[in-house]
């Protein structure tokens, strides 16, 4: 009976609770994650789903009775323990009337919690079925915009930039390297905005012939070509109502860019063989890792069709120019992996998350989720350490490698100076001769935290 | 299990991964017994240092012990890194939320923790035996990993002293494994290689 990844929730306003009992969950293989109110914590359910809740009852704001209504209101079969002090039995009593598992009185004896805690996990064991319908609606979730991370300033700003153009239905180009996640912002923009209950659909221009292509987009009637032996409905047609999302635009023939360009200027068109108009309502978003100038002043690419697809442009930066997101992102894959494999993993040593930080990321966003999903399954323990890591370029240049291991010098370097400051970012900077400034950015891009 | 290699150069001692602080008074023959068991089952090579007094600030007076987690940071400011740090105490420490605890550590951090005020049994031999159990437990916490579910491991979530005497001072294989990587890390880190 393992309480392994049991996603668990601890709210307390005492921040010294909440970390002591978080730690000890960790230890004990939960998957655990903290918020100091009621308000905070309805933030974080509204962002993910916990099997576990403890919940302290006295909190200012909304107090842990209510908390437990709202969360037994969305999740009727919550498990929720209330966290008491010594003397306030009564509503502890009156939150098991309303649906509490269990309840606790801090400080606790040891053995009380781990019996707790054991019972729980029984509870829980019976449940599985459940959990694995709750599992499947949380991987629905991660493909669209709960799943995206985006903690440095660049992908923060295309967040906000998302959040104000959504609402309109304005083209949207997305440019950047392959990898660095342009499907899925054009996801974001789709949920974000109203057509967010219809479709979206995708098609990648690159992977196709010309007339395949145009078949996939416009649809074919019934013997239009050898092979079209029924009639089928093109991916303009299935976006109606919805968002279109083309990747690889900048792969498409001329010709078939001015068909395209027909059909967003009338909003109708025909199948290939067929003669009837068809009208259509769509978004078009489109993507791609090309220089579209630099295609049209080769001749490759329409001038015109540029400016009809390009009313909004966003750049998404290689991974490298923001290092910041590579932490994040790494926690939101072992995240996920763990959870497709059952795998109880914790984390990176601070040395694995030093070679991440340091390392160019040629591949972006999907580099990294290949390098994290090999090294979840090739994890013996619980943190995954430098030994599990793998890249694509590694031992391929020698005088690169000479560098990472500076920078991964200079990590080690600034994490000793804080520990011997206690944290102490003031302190660090004056220790190591630099601005509180420029070790704050360090710290934020190595993803130095105070432990 | 084997004892780790030695790589140093002849005649200079292993270069200690760990540091054993006695936290007030402390006998010797503790923290030589905990020293020893780091070294034989963790492939720990452990240093121990000079005596220091307990921290008074962390003293709570309610509850009339020492602040375990406050305790552990003071330690942590005290002992700069990267070298691990366990401190051994006599006097008794409990958590915000523990009314006392054996031990306490940092997961995957640098500094542990162990009282060895309830830990006091009928022969002195005994108490050593808890001690050094407790200290090898903490130890794997402060190598990153967390309780593990074999019926005889170390890293058993301790419910209670007779939980620690029925266990064997062993690891599981999985355990085992895991802490010599993680030594065999810290060992070549401490070279610089
Ligand atoms: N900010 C992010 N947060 C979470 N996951 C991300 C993020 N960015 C990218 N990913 C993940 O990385 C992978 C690659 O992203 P995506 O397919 O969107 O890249 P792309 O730029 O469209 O690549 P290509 O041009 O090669 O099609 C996907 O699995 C995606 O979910
Ligand atoms: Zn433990
Ligand atoms: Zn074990």
């Amino acid at each position: 009976m393992t309480p392994t990844g049991l996603n668990t929730l601890v709210v307390d306003d005492e921040e010294g609770i909440r970390e002591s009992l978080a730690a000890w969950l960790t230890k004990d293989g939960y998957r655990v994650a903290t918020a100091d109110s009621g308000e905070a914590a309805l933030q974080c359910i509204a962002r993910q789903i916990y099997d576990l809740y403890l919940v302290d009852i006295k909190m200012p704001g909304m107090d842990g009775i209510e908390l437990l209504g709202r969360i037994k209101e969305r999740q009727p079969d919550a498990l929720v323990i209330v966290i008491t002090a010594h003397g306030t039995v009564q509503t502890a009593v009156e939150a098991m009337k309303k649906g509490a598992s269990d309840y606790i009185c801090k400080p606790f004896d040891p053995e009380e919690l781990s019996l707790i805690m054991e019972r729980l996990a029984a509870t829980k064991a019976l449940r599985d079925e459940n959990t694995a319908l709750r599992q499947q609606l949380m991987e629905r979730r991660d493909l669209n915009l709960e799943g995206i991370v985006a903690q440095s300033e660049a992908m923060r700003a295309i967040f906000a930039t998302i959040e104000d153009v959504a609402p309109t239905a304005a083209p949207v180009l997305i440019c950047g390297e392959s990898g660095v996640g342009k499907e899925l912002v054009a996801q974001a923009v789709h949920y974000a905005s109203d057509r967010a209950h219809g479709p979206f659909i995708a098609l990648n221009c690159g992977a196709q012939s010309e007339t395949l292509l145009e078949s996939e987009l416009f649809g074919h009637e019934k013997g239009a070509f050898t092979g079209a032996v029924q009639a089928r409905r093109g991916r303009l047609e299935m976006a109606g109502g919805g968002t279109l999302f083309l990747d690889e635009i900048g792969d498409i023939a001329p010709k078939m860019q001015v068909s395209l360009l027909r059909v967003l200027e009338e909003k109708k068109f025909q199948r290939v063989g067929g003669n009837q108009w068809i009208e259509t309502d769509f978004r078009l978003v489109s993507a791609t890792h090309r220089d579209l100038p630099q295609l049209i002043r080769e001749g490759r690419f329409r001038e015109d069709f540029f400016y009809r697809i390009n009313v909004i442009r966003i750049h998404l930066p290689p991974l490298r120019d923001r290092l910041e997101d590579v932490p994040a992102l790494a926690d939101h894959f072992i995240g996920r992996y763990a959870r497709e494999t059952g795998k109880r993993i914790l984390g990176l040593t601070q040395r694995a998350l030093g070679m991440l930080t340091a390392y160019r990321w040629p591949g972006n966003v999907r580099e990294l989720r290949n390098v994290i999903e090999r090294a979840v399954v090739l994890a013996r323990g619980q943190m995954i350490g430098a030994e599990e890591l793998s890249f694509v370029e590694a031992g391929a240049d020698a005088c690169r490698l000479g560098t990472l291991t500076l920078q991964e010098m200079e990590i080690s370097h600034l994490r000793g100076a804080l520990e011997t400051c206690g944290w102490n970012v003031s302190r660090a900077a004056r220790q190591l001769d630099i601005d509180r400034g420029t070790l704050t950015r360090k710290m934020k891009r190595y993803g130095l935290q105070r432990p | 299990m084997t004892p780790p290699q030695d790589h140093a150069p002849s005649g200079e001692a292993a270069r200690a991964l760990a540091h054993l602080v006695p936290l007030g008074p402390v006998e010797d023959l503790y923290t030589e017994v905990v020293a020893a068991n780091l070294q034989a089952l963790m492939g720990l090579p452990s240093d121990v240092l000079p005596h220091r007094p307990l921290f008074a600030e962390t003293f709570n007076e309610a509850r009339r012990q020492y602040d375990a987690v406050r305790l552990i940071g003071r330690l942590a400011q005290a002992m700069p890194g990267p070298t691990l740090c366990l401190g051994l105490t006599g006097s008794d420490i409990g958590t915000p939320i523990l009314t006392y605890v054996l031990g306490e550590s940092q997961l995957g951090g640098r500094v542990a923790l162990v009282s060895f005020f309830r830990l006091t049994a009928q022969g002195p031999e005994q108490t050593l035996e808890r001690l050094a159990k407790v200290s090898l437990h903490e130890m794997g916490h402060v190598l990153g990993l967390g309780h593990c579910f074999a019926p005889m491991c170390l890293m058993r979530s301790p419910r209670n002293l007779e939980m620690i005497d029925e266990t064997r001072p062993e690891f599981c294989n999985a355990c085992r494994y895991e802490i010599l990587r993680r030594v065999r890390l810290l060992d070549r880190m401490a070279r610089g290689a």
